[in-house]
């Protein structure tokens, strides 16, 4: 009957995500839709942004996920005085031996949560450049490879931005995903309230999926097949950006890239061995909006990022059957 | 009448029929350029001007090369004069601003139509006429000439100008003076060759029945000119538009029938996965048909094509090229009697003869139609079906929405077949994107699901529900 799926099963990517919402779900209350997101990133192994208001859960988010996977995790308080070498590590004088040593830094690790980025120079922010899009670090003369699966999770507050360094355009496109989490509901509220009420659920979390797995989903995800016209779909819309009136700079090739993957891994999330526009149509928000910058008219016009793409999404034909 | 009165009857007759439709073209530029800023008649007293001045130059017997000197010196200092007056009037005649309006309206020839390039072009055209209408020889096909021309000008300019928004003032008034003039030249004409009516019987009394003619021609224009409205000639044009639409879709039609090359896009080389072309099983290879044969059944099937369209062009033309030849043979070595009404009724004949053959046609495709069984093949197929059931009834699937979001905006107006439309949806998303195919059980499953739609009724559908997210 099916000549994709019956090559390819995907149920694992499937059973892998519920197992992963579940967890999280435990301390994360109702944001099952960001849940998934940062499941589509944990699958592409690209890296997650997570930007909103103060006490939402961000780095709660982070770890959580962190938490539910058998991977190493180390997290990294920016501020403003951290250096580069705090974060990648440093070769210092062992007296006793007489030799330089390398001491890792926190960027070793698995899954990396990078709190308040902002809050970092530009110079220790760049530090992360090379390990985010090459997945290895050079300290001195060396450059050494970085454990996989490696995904950096980052927090920024919107707010209160005396004192922040913004991110470059070169930083957010190593991004594949922004998400925000939004206000809880009344009902999710006292839900956390309860639930926190004797002791840190996130304590008593434990992994769900170990690192080896998430390197097979990964590869298994790999194998979605994506029809040649939603193909096209995915380069009309990322080219669509690059034309809009009120967009100065348009999405890149690696945001096309980053579209293309989400949308493999979404599909397979969803138990789907090939991509459907739906699944383009969903990503496209959390995958280009941070790429993409608005013009200072447009911005004063009141329009976001967010709403211009929803307006090229709703313009673009999906391809679909003709009727003539 | 004298031969001489008749002659300037005709100048003038022939100059009042050019100024007829130079007046309307004229108007219609002078909307598009100087928003109607520049007067009309002025510039057109330029033809009667130039007409005098080329006739006072003949009569003073200068040689041709001189005449057209004259011609050209006179041409320059009237054309300019007219872009002092009609354009610079405050200006003082020292000030060069207006002697150079011209060249700079020359100089911005491919970028914008300058009031003084109209002056420009309109003077040249003006001279041009009053020259060779000083040196005209009018005549009856002279007359003619200019009158079939004068009315064609005279018919583009009212269609065009108001496509232009523009609103040609006197537009009624004018057409009546062309005819009057186009009406009386061609009777004088006539009559200057001593073969019309006025130079028989009626000679005597030609001038009184000429002013009844041309009274009854204006009476009626006048009936005409408040009958055809702007609206109605609106009306004619859509009909025009409509009947060329069909003609565009007849052609879209037969050119569709031509199969088309497939040329898929390469596939990315690291991200598209082979499946599912590259994992067929042996045994399909060897029924893979060579590229090469492919190309050869193309060209067969498009030569194929285009013989069924030609036997279709022969079956359909060749009764009325027999109908032709033989009332050709039936007249040869004849002699011609008249028979009145015969034309008419042959005329007749044909139309109801192809009346009824495109009946008949049209009913034996409506039994066809009614008798074929319904070949439905693939779930594709079906959705098409359900996508043009879906728009005739006033809820079309809009180009970027996807099936899934379709299908939530049909869900809200047949509510009763939510199950039928999310089977048909989903089998249809997994065939069109997953390359798979239902199987002849979910085949049977999904035509009977859309045989349960077809005959729902259709709650009316809110507009703005049909943009759904």
């Amino acid at each position: 009957m099916d000549k994709v799926s019956k090559k390819l099963d995907v149920s694992q990517v499937e059973q892998a995500a519920e197992k992963l919402v579940s967890n999280i779900g435990k301390v994360i209350v109702g944001k099952a839709e960001v849940i998934k997101l940062v499941m589509v990133a944990l699958l592409c192994e690209g890296h997650l942004f997570i930007e909103d208001v103060p006490g939402i859960g961000k780095t709660m988010l982070a770890k959580a996920t962190a938490s539910s996977l058998g991977c190493s995790f180390k997290r990294i308080q920016f501020t403003p005085d951290l250096l580069p070498s705090d974060v990648t590590g440093i070769y210092y004088f062992n007296q006793k031996t007489s030799e330089f040593e390398f001491r890792p830094g926190p960027i070793m690790a698995n899954i990396v949560l990078a709190d308040e980025i902002n809050r970092a120079t530009p110079r220790t922010q760049s530090s992360l450049l090379e390990c985010m899009q090459e997945r290895q670090v050079t300290v001195d003369v060396d450059t050494l490879p970085l454990p996989r699966p490696f995904m950096v999770i980052a927090t920024q507050n919107p707010i209160e931005l005396e004192g922040t360094f913004p991110l470059p355009e070169a930083q957010l496109d190593r991004f594949m995903l922004k998400v925000r989490l939004g206000y809880p509901s009344a009902d999710e509220e006292g839900t956390i309230l309860c639930r926190f009420q004797q002791e840190n659920p996130l304590d008593s979390l434990t992994p769900v999926i170990e690192a080896s797995e998430l390197l097979a989903l990964q590869k298994l995800c790999r194998q979605v097949y994506v029809e040649d016209s939603v193909r096209q779909y995915i380069v009309t819309v990322t080219q669509a950006t690059r034309n809009h009136q009120g967009i100065k700079l348009g999405a890149s090739p690696r945001a096309s890239l980053s579209l293309y993957l989400a949308s493999q891994s979404l599909a397979a999330i969803q138990g789907r061995s090939y991509v459907t526009p739906d699944d383009v149509k969903h990503l496209v928000v959390p995958v280009l909006a941070h790429r993409v910058i608005v013009k200072a008219e447009t911005g004063i016009r009141g329009q976001s990022a967010e709403g211009i793409l929803g307006e090229i999404v709703s313009t673009i034909p999906v391809p679909v059957e003709e009727t003539t | 009448m004298k031969p001489n009165w008749r002659r300037v009857i005709l100048y003038l007759t022939t100059m009042g029929v050019e100024g007829c439709w130079l007046y309307a073209l004229f108007f219609m530029l002078n909307g598009l350029a100087a928003k109607g800023g520049l007067s009309t008649i002025g510039l057109l007293l330029l033809y009667p001007l130039a007409f005098a001045i080329n006739k006072l130059l003949v009569w003073v017997g200068w040689h041709r090369a001189y005449r057209l000197l004259a011609n050209v010196a006179a041409w320059a200092i009237f054309m300019l004069l007219m872009v002092k007056v009609q354009l610079f009037a405050n200006l003082g005649l020292a000030d060069p601003a207006w002697l150079l309006a011209v060249p700079r309206a020359v100089s911005t020839l491919l970028f914008a139509f300058d009031p003084a390039l109209l002056i420009l072009l309109g003077s040249i055209l003006l001279w041009w006429l009053g020259w060779r209408l000083a040196g005209m020889q009018i005549n009856f096909a002279r007359s003619i000439t200019e009158f079939q021309f004068g009315l064609l000008i005279l018919v583009i300019v009212l269609l065009v100008a108001p496509q232009l928004e523009i609103h040609l003032e006197h537009s009624v008034l004018v057409a009546l003076v062309f005819f009057f003039f186009a009406l009386l030249g061609l009777s004088v004409a006539h009559a200057e060759e001593g073969t019309g009516w006025l130079a028989g019987l009626y000679q005597g009394n030609w001038f009184g029945i000429l002013l009844i003619c041309i009274s009854v021609i204006l009476v009626l224009g006048l009936i005409i000119g408040s009958v055809i409205t702007p609206d109605f000639i609106q009306l004619i044009l859509t009909a025009l538009k409509w009947v060329w639409g069909m003609v565009e879709k007849a052609i879209t039609y037969l050119v569709n029938l031509f199969p088309v090359s497939d040329s898929s896009a390469e596939p990315l080389p690291e991200l598209m996965p082979a499946a599912p072309a590259a994992e067929e099983p042996e045994w399909h290879k060897l029924f893979q048909i060579p590229e090469a044969v492919r190309n050869g059944m193309r060209l067969g099937w498009s030569m194929m094509m285009l013989g069924l369209i030609l036997f279709f062009l022969w079956r359909v033309s060749s009764p009325l090229f027999s109908w032709l030849l033989h009332k050709l043979s039936a007249t040869a070595n004849t002699e011609f009697e008249p028979l009145s009404g015969a034309f008419k009724a042959d005329i007749l004949a044909l139309f109801r003869h192809l009346y009824f053959k495109l009946r008949s046609l049209g009913l034996l495709l409506r039994w066809r139609r009614k008798s074929a069984p319904t070949d439905i093949t693939s779930v594709r197929q079906i959705y098409r079906q359900l996508l043009r059931w879906a728009a005739s009834r006033g809820v079309p699937k809009l180009v970027f929405q996807t099936p899934d979001e379709y299908r939530y905006v049909l869900q809200e107006v047949i509510p009763e077949s939510g199950d039928a439309l999310r089977f048909i949806t989903q089998h249809y998303v997994s065939s069109r994107y997953g390359s798979s195919f239902p199987s002849d059980m979910e085949l049977h499953q999904l035509k009977q699901s859309w045989h349960q739609i077809k005959h729902v009724r259709f709650k009316r559908p809110n507009r703005e529900d049909k943009r759904v997210k």
